[in-house]
């Protein structure tokens, strides 16, 4: 091929790309798909509101809404069923941070050692700490209230939390927090404050989190101390957000927390919001009620930490399971209807699964699902329950499928599926009109249980099948209901004659036991009250089976994308032809404005124009300007470089604005008032990051409005001086900003205030 | 404004604290992205599936990626890549509209028609020859020369052996010079 022939050729091939790229429309669309998910309407509850944009099992989701929603208001779900709901919302919003499954030998060493050490403090602090939950409409869900003991001179505490399933005991080393929480048997990491060192750190300080575990710090961003109000009271509030996957298969959330301490850094509260339906909702809040200095005599730090190292059997590593619920630190009150508390727990973090079982259960992995697919790319796990009884005795099952529509449960005349086109589990057969399966029960966290009974020749089993219609995920517990044994079969090829004739004593043992007058067969239908007995807890074992991701989903994120996130604006200018000229480390371009919106030949002198008081954020992401709407009402706008957006702060009418300008924190405040009225003179503070953290669902599209400004603005009367103010500047020596009367800030200064009492 | 490797570095690191700033690895290669599985399916719908799916996946997973001295892009087009797979997997075959070509190639053979695309700036009439390659030859083409992948990413891309690559590219252009040269 002739060389330029070639060059042409490859040149056209590659213009021919464009032909095939989205328009405007498709990529608004792509984005939406991307990056915005379908808000729950509560969160928690996800897993049934979410049902309802899902037309496949609309029918079902308003079932079960209807079921949850009648719980809710009844008020019964407190102490009953759905109290997983609560309680696992809770854990998971309290001990944010990875479980990280230890030796108790190690916690029992730092409980011990934390005691001996305080045996040395002359004082300690006691303090009595409120958490409280909110729903999203701002109600009270949930209080619990704790005891904290705390060395008065270090960060180091001990404390005892009450959750409503049993207390968790959390040991601070100093260094990090070591949550013990006795139900999961797991040791939380959690973090705490350095405080910068050389004193009381100040607005604008960067503080950091300390941790072992760097993935912690990799979720945690816009660390960040103010000053502020908390309940009234004048704070430095430490404030951060942190968003992460909480477990693989989830979309990160971000969480957004304020920490409140007082003028001494003494910690007195604490607020968590997170997203829901886009948007920034209070969840959580923390309040010290009680705080006090007691006496090291007053009290008795063994009765405080209650630890009882004799009780602790075994200390292995390996055995950390059992050790950990031999650790009685306090003794736990296991739910009336759930499980021994000496039970097992199964886990599995890859799929996020968790059920209990007997202590004499054993559980190991097999290897497909084909009891309850057909489908070998659909099995996800399976396991066999052995109740250790007899090699003879049926093993109970557990499959987890994806894909609703994969499961089929066949047996030798009947199947169990799940019909799309009813929506309904059901039983059919090729000669009986088929059957719709009732709801069964449900789990600790509400899922709904099918129970159907199904099998062949050898064997009946009751299957309970747990779908997670969001997930599209089916757990199912497969149970013996009756079973056959053949002695003529070999158990054990290489060890035929010894295996039968266990066989046949074990049948003689049942045939005597239920007095069944048998004797001497190879073969038995066990009797349905043996196979009962032998599984008499798989009632508990199925509605103690957690799948958190379900059961505690956490609202689905609505990112809104960054773009030209790596853009810094320079300056703001208006042109002659009334555009505001924007320049970037990387472009500059224009902006409309609103003067000559009526005059298209309007010439504009920037000279004679209040919008040459455009002026950028010390972070180079906002750029704010006085323009002009409808010809005449001054108003405030700013210019986002992240969103490319510019969006109107405030109106202010005819009055006259006569400063602007942001302070190091990318607050922005604005002077304005009626000339020659000088008792309506004011100042206004806008928490622009606040206020562009929610974009774009704070925003009124259409107007390109703020359409809550209230918890992000502050407006601050400025007393009457005879006179007009003309300007503002900030003092960064004091911290404060100081108002003028005349061209030179610094000789007619007439009014001054901290930035504590202007910020929102 | 298309990210260099350096800002596409820092864009990732920023995007695994902070999932917004992905918007800027969307910005850059979704189109990109749409254009190539378009140019595979024909089908506008689908391709804008496969786009949303192949950035959706990507941003659940972006904490796993691990930045390499290669631009993201790479690892998008093979998440793009299996998406088509599993498109076609369902579909069971490579959707070809030969209607459309034959509509395209007209009656025009015989002049210049190289000169003339240029001229006109469109390409549309070598995108039917294009898609009168076999597939292999039309997706290496448009890899390489749309997206400048080289060989070896190609070969990962598309799940091949690079001489077989380097076959279908070398091969398809040939055809696509002779066709032109009618």
């Amino acid at each position: 091929m002739d060389k330029n022939h070639k060059i042409k050729l490859v040149k056209a091939i590659k213009q021919s790309k464009s032909r095939y790229e989205p328009g405007q429309d498709t990529m608004a669309e792509i984005k939406r798909q991307v990056f915005v998910s379908t808000p729950p309407t509560r969160y928690g509850w996800r897993t049934f509101t979410a049902n309802f944009s899902q037309p496949a099992y609309g029918v079902a989701g308003l079932v079960v809404a209807a079921l949850v929603l009648a719980v809710a208001t009844s008020g019964w779900y407190r102490p009953a069923k759905l109290a997983g709901y609560i309680q696992q919302t809770f854990i998971f919003s309290f001990n944010k941070f990875l479980p990280l499954h230890m030796s108790i030998a190690y916690a029992a060493g730092q409980i011990q050692a934390e005691i001996n050490r305080l045996q040395d403090k002359s004082n300690l602090v006691h303090t009595v700490t409120r958490l409280i939950m909110y729903k999203p409409n701002g109600q009270v869900d949930q209080q619990i209230t704790y005891d904290l003991w705390q060395d008065n001179a270090s960060a180091r505490f001990k404390n005892i939390v009450e959750y409503a399933d049993g207390p968790v005991v959390q040991v601070n080393d100093g260094f990090n927090r070591w949550d013990l929480d006795i139900k999961d048997k797991t040791l939380n990491v959690e973090h705490y404050v350095n405080v910068p060192a050389g004193g009381q750190p100040k607005a604008g300080d960067q503080v950091k989190l300390l941790s072992q575990f760097q993935q912690i710090l990799d979720h945690q961003t816009d660390l960040k101390i103010n000053q502020g109000k908390y309940n009234g009271r004048p704070v430095l509030i430490l404030s951060f957000s942190d968003d992460r996957a909480w477990r693989d298969k989830d979309k990160p959330q971000t969480l957004y927390y304020e920490y409140y301490f007082d003028a001494d850094f003494k910690f007195i509260g604490q607020k968590t919001w997170r997203l829901i339906g886009g948007q920034k909702t209070l969840t959580e809040e923390m309040v010290i009620d009680k705080y006090e200095i007691i006496k090291r005599d007053q009290t008795d730090l063994d009765k405080i930490f209650k630890f009882d190292r004799s009780q602790t059997e075994d200390l292995k590593v390996t055995e950390v399971y059992r050790d950990a619920v031999s650790l009685e630190v306090m003794t736990p009150t296991p739910p009336p209807t759930g499980p021994q508390s000496d039970w097992q727990t199964y886990i599995n973090d890859r799929y996020q699964i968790k059920f209990k079982y007997p202590d004499n259960y054993a559980i190991s992995q097999n290897s497909n699902c084909t009891g309850v697919t057909n489908n070998p790319d659909a099995c996800l796990l399976t396991l066999i329950l052995d109740p250790n009884i007899s090699q003879f005795v049926p093993k109970a099952h557990f499959y987890l499928v994806q894909g609703i529509d994969k499961v089929l449960i066949s047996g030798q005349i009947f199947i169990i599926k799940f019909d799309t086109k009813q929506k309904s589990w059901i039983v059919t057969s090729g000669t009986q009109p088929q059957k719709v399966l009732p709801v069964w029960g449900r789990t600790l966290l509400g899922q709904e249980i099918i129970m159907a009974e199904n099998g062949g020749s050898q064997i009946y089993n009751n299957y309970y099948i747990i779908p997670d219609y969001e997930e599209n995920e089916v757990a199912v517990f497969a149970f013996p209901k009756n079973f056959k044994v053949y002695c003529t079969q070999a158990m054990y090829p290489n060890h035929l004659e010894l295996s039968r004739a266990r066989c046949k004593q074990f049948i003689k043992q049942i045939v005597d036991q239920y007095d069944l007058g048998d004797d001497g067969d190879d073969i038995l239908w066990l009797p349905d009250e043996y196979i009962q007995s032998v599984y008499a807890q798989a009632d508990k074992i199925i509605k103690n089976f957690q799948n958190p991701l379900s059961g505690m989903s956490q609202s689905a994120p609505t990112y809104e994308p960054i773009i030209g996130a790596n853009e810094k604006i320079i300056s703001g200018q208006l042109t002659n032809d009334c555009k505001l000229k924007v320049v970037t480390n990387q472009q500059t371009f224009l902006l409309p404005t609103g003067y000559g919106q009526d005059d298209l030949n309007l010439k504009c002198n920037p000279a004679n124009y209040r919008l040459v008081q455009a002026t950028v954020s010390n972070s180079g992401k906002y750029l704010a300007f006085i323009d002009i709407d409808g010809g005449i009402d001054a108003s405030i706008k700013v210019y986002s470089i992240e969103h490319g957006d510019t969006v109107t702060l405030n109106n202010f009418g005819t009055s006259g604005i006569f400063g602007v300008l942001f302070l190091p924190n990318d607050a922005l405040m604005v002077g304005s008032g009626f000339k020659g009225v000088y008792d309506e003179q004011f100042v206004t503070a806008f928490d622009i990051n606040a206020l562009f953290s929610n974009y774009p669902v704070n925003i009124d599209k259409t107007a390109m409005l703020f359409t809550d400004l209230s918890s992000h603005q502050k407006v601050v009367r400025l007393p009457d001086i005879g006179r007009d103010y003309t300007g503002l500047e900030y003092d960064q020596t004091k911290n404060q900003l100081n108002l003028f009367t005349e061209s030179s800030p610094s000789a007619d200064t007439v009014q001054a205030y901290e930035l504590e009492e202007l910020l929102p | 404004m298309p990210l260099n490797l350096s800002q596409e570095k820092d864009v990732i690191a920023k995007t695994k604290r902070d999932r917004r700033y992905f918007g800027l690895i969307f910005q850059s290669y979704a189109k990109a992205i749409y254009a190539y599985a378009y140019a595979l399916t024909k089908d506008k719908s689908v391709a804008e599936d496969i786009t949303a799916a192949t950035f959706s996946l990507a941003l659940d997973k972006i904490n796993d990626f691990s930045w390499q001295e290669v631009s993201i892009k790479y690892w998008l087009f093979q998440i793009a890549r299996n998406k088509l797979k599993a498109h076609w997997r369902d579909k069971n075959k490579l959707v070809f509209n030969h209607d459309l070509i034959d509509q395209q190639l007209g009656s025009e053979a015989g002049v210049d028609i190289l000169n003339r695309l240029i001229d006109q700036e469109t390409a549309d009439r070598l995108d039917a020859y294009i898609n009168q390659l076999p597939n292999l030859s039309a997706e290496v083409i448009r890899l390489k020369i749309w997206e400048e992948f080289d060989f070896n990413q190609i070969a990962r891309i598309t799940g091949k052996h690079l001489s077989t690559v380097k076959m279908a590219y070398y091969r398809g252009l040939a055809k696509l010079n002779d066709w032109l040269s009618i």
